[in-house]
């Protein structure tokens, strides 16, 4: 009761963002799509009908079937089967475990290294402010999908590598707004009256200047999410990214676009629609919750 | 009278159009690119496909690999170790300069010395001790010891013109100074990663060619390379996608030529090693004994694989079931060797029976751009691997480049690989993939596992220096069954290869693989 409370309140964060959230059709909507994918997404393995990255279930007797069809075993394909008999549903659940675990464990970590960053870079100025930023100005000039397709080049295929490969690309992003938030915060009273009192730095960092910088910090994080997820795609699409046995939503795409114009359209183009409805959806939320959080915008 | 002159324009500038059309040029959707222009730079395909339009050599292969004189007219064994090679009159390279034995002289003598290149033609001028112009047109060759090949070595060397090449760099050749052949077409251009252009060299030797202007455009994406056929811009690609055969066929106004190849497909196995970097126990520790070094694991895997379920699925059906390195048709062939068939049962119980009732854990990789279909296939391997009981850890795709340097540095346990051959016997592909690697002798240079049998290199000598052919034909069948009995890679199919054009032109598909204008001729 009382958490359903705290989310109507609209005093808190929470509450801003539920109610305004609600009071859009659109982003509703969206906001719905995008819990539906991510249940989906954990409960994948007691939903599929089968594991398609176990090799030992396939059968290249059921490759390429088209929707519908039904394999030797009884299984039907309701999404038809890629080029190695997987059922194209389950791949496609697989994948999207893997593109949202990807996007989003990659966004986190970035986040926290980028806040911390950001937020030692706001609070100390002078010369740690500019090494800090001047990385940062280094990183955001360099093509994201280069310097991740030059990481993986080095580094070899493999899950942890792409996530590894997509935090050192987005945490300047986030290190570059948790600053801007924070140089603002950092000069208003209840910070100065904190460092009169003695509270340690660690403590007014974390505990006082973070807590209001975190409305642009949640906007950022969904659309970094959405980014980081094409990424994901579009490494996997150029073939660096994840082993071929573990397609990604990208692989998928990949290996369907070769054979899109010989008939067999469902490789790709039910990947992709699915890959567009993810990115799609957290970016509208992520909209929504700007408008939401932004003073300048009027609606609260 | 403006009226009349405009119409007049009209009908004039239509008809200028229609002879431009008639112009025949030729556009080919190309699925590879040279690295250089230099023909003796590289002898990979994606290179001798442009150097075999604008270079001769002293043979020529016809579309089923038989021999014909090109720059060499005849050649006679005078004793073991002496060869007279006579050259075609009449020559002219492409600045008007004649053909002369100084030219083909110094072409063998360069081919050794081409700096940094990835796959010298070394091999092919290896047996020459000595080499003297007896006329103009006549040579005199010492061999290092007999070489009853020798002239099918030697033959397939692009020869370049000694004036334009003696002091010319790699990028003289790229601009154009310095590639002056002989052959049916003369370099214009080439904008790397774009194309390469030609034009007709019309006081060519050989049978004259119908294309004006050729260009050769770089499309290495097979999805983009069908879509550019069909939509016109391009008249003619190679390396059609097995699955879009039947829909390219199906498409009024274009054609498919079809041959199966001799390029052998197969997984090669660490089968040297003692212990094996990708092959693991069940639950993934490193073996202590390397099980792809037993003979009855390597025949058991081979029986795991159903070879004409792979051809069907996921070639479409391009593809032969192999045995052995090289198909019927081409000499060496033993026709009594047959592809292992696929008994699942049995593989399991040899399995057992050499130690390994639980299978072992083993990683697979392959190249993702090499051949249509690498990365399926491996995958399809993976598949009936663990159908088998084998754990399979992963299948690995890589592109090409890195691939084939990983590989060829033993970084892998089973992989996939390719050997085209382009020779008209078994001879070059068995020396190159299965003799003992030995730099000095020029065997095994493909080897990349380092199989050794001394049987088998004994019984390949004894074979490359039988001058008679008949005999030398035996025993590289011999040879042939010898060594595939041991399964030091496993054979998987010869592709078939395929290429499609416009319904005005017409292809002569070759098993060597060859994309040339040269092989292209207009409908009239």
């Amino acid at each position: 009761m009382s958490i359903l409370a705290s989310l109507r309140r609209e005093d808190t964060l929470t509450g801003r963002l539920t109610m305004g959230i609600l009071r859009s059709p659109k982003a509703l909507v969206a906001t719905l799509i995008c819990l539906l994918l991510f249940a989906t997404a954990l409960a994948g393995p007691w939903l599929t009908p089968q594991n398609p990255y176990d090799l030992a279930t396939l059968d290249i007797l059921d490759a390429k079937l088209p929707p519908g069809e039904q394999s030797m075993s009884g299984l039907t394909f309701w999404l038809g089967t890629d080029g190695q008999g997987r059922d194209m549903l389950s791949a496609m659940v697989y994948g999207l475990r893997t593109s949202l675990g990807v996007g989003v464990f990659s966004g986190l970590v970035a986040l926290m290294v980028g806040t911390v960053l950001g937020l030692v870079a706001a609070y100390f100025g002078g010369r740690i402010d500019t090494i800090i930023m001047r990385i940062v100005d280094l990183m955001l000039g360099l093509p994201t999908i280069l310097v991740a397709l030059m990481l993986l080049a080095l580094l070899g295929q493999g899950v942890w590598k792409v996530i590894f490969a997509l935090i050192l690309v987005q945490w300047a992003t986030f290190a570059r707004a948790v600053r801007s938030a924070a140089l603002v915060e950092k000069n208003k009273d209840y910070v100065e009256a904190a460092v009169t009192l003695g509270i340690g730095t660690p403590r007014i960092l974390f505990g006082h200047l973070l807590p209001n910088c975190l409305p642009p910090l949640i906007v950022i994080g969904m659309l970094q999410v959405a980014n980081a997820i094409s990424a994901e795609a579009t490494l996997s699409f150029l073939g660096i990214g994840l082993p071929i046995t573990e397609p990604s939503l990208g692989l998928l795409i990949a290996n369907g676009y070769q054979v899109l114009m010989s008939g067999e359209y469902w490789i790709s183009v039910y990947p992709g629609l699915l890959l567009l409805l993810l990115v799609f959806s957290i970016n509208m939320t992520g909209d929504r919750c700007r408008e939401i959080l932004n003073p300048r915008l009027g609606e609260r | 009278m403006v009226r009349k002159s405009f119409f007049l324009a009209t009908a004039a500038s239509l008809l200028l159009a229609v002879t431009a059309a008639n112009a025949a040029n030729l556009i080919v959707g190309s699925s590879t690119e040279p690295s250089s222009i230099d023909p003796q730079f590289s002898r990979t395909g994606n290179n001798q496909n442009i150097a075999m339009q604008v270079f001769d050599r002293l043979l020529e292969t016809d579309t089923t690999i038989g021999i014909h004189p090109a720059l060499a007219v005849s050649w006679t064994n005078i004793d073991p170790l002496t060869w007279h090679v006579k050259l075609r009159e009449g020559v002219k390279f492409h600045d008007g300069s004649p053909l002369t034995a100084e030219d083909v002289m110094f072409s063998l003598t360069r081919a050794k010395n081409i700096p940094n290149s990835p796959a010298p033609f070394s091999g092919n001028v290896a047996s020459i001790d000595s080499m003297k112009a007896l006329d103009d047109l006549t040579i005199e060759f010492k061999t290092k010891k007999p070489t009853p090949d020798f002239i099918e070595q030697v033959g397939f060397v692009y020869i370049v013109s000694k004036k334009a090449a003696e002091t010319a760099t790699i990028e003289d050749f790229n601009s154009g100074k310095a590639a002056i052949g002989t052959g049916a077409y003369k370099f214009t251009s080439w904008t790397p990663g774009d194309n390469v252009t030609l034009t007709r060299n019309d006081a060519f030797w050989g049978k004259a060619q119908d294309f004006d202007k050729v260009t050769i455009k770089f499309i290495s994406n097979d999805a983009s390379r069908v879509a550019a056929l069909r939509s016109g811009s391009v008249d003619l690609i190679d390396a059609v996608p097995p699955g879009d055969v039947k829909t390219i066929t199906a498409t009024s106004g274009l054609q498919v030529y079809s041959i199966p190849s001799a390029r052998l497909i197969y997984l090669a196995l660490d089968t040297a090693r003692d212990q094996s970097p990708f092959v693991t126990d069940k639950a993934g520790k490193p073996l202590e004994k390397n099980p792809l070094k037993d003979k009855k694991v390597r025949v058991a895997l081979s029986q795991l694989i159903n070879r004409q379920l792979i051809i069907d699925r996921i070639l479409d059906g391009s593809g032969e079931a192999a045995g052995q390195l090289v198909p019927g048709g081409v000499a060496g062939n033993d026709e009594s060797i047959e592809a292992a068939a696929y008994k699942p049962e049995e593989a399991k119980k040899a399995l057992a029976d050499a130690g390994y009732p639980e299978g072992f854990g083993i990683t697979l990789h392959t190249s993702n751009d090499r051949f249509p279909g690498d990365s399926e296939v491996a995958q399809a391997l993976g598949q009936m691997f663990a159908r088998g009981g084998l754990k399979v850890n992963g299948v690995v795709a890589q592109p090409y480049n890195v691939y084939t340097k990983a590989a060829s540095a033993q970084e892998f346990s089973a992989f996939i690989f390719s050997l085209g051959n382009s020779t008209p016997t078994s001879a070059t592909g068995l020396r190159n993939l299965l003799m003992t690697n030995n730099k000095e002798a020029g065997t095994g240079s493909f080897n990349r596992t380092r199989y050794s049998d001394p049987v088998f290199d004994g019984m390949m000598n004894e074979a490359m220096a039988e001058f008679d052919p008949e005999q030398r034909i035996q025993l590289l069948q011999q040879a042939t069954k010898y060594v595939f009995a041991d399964m030091p890679v496993l054979p998987l199919y010869w592709q078939k290869v395929h290429w499609a054009g416009k319904a005005n032109i017409t292809y002569d598909a070759n098993m060597t693989e060859d994309t040339s204008a040269t092989l292209a001729k207009l409908v009239k």
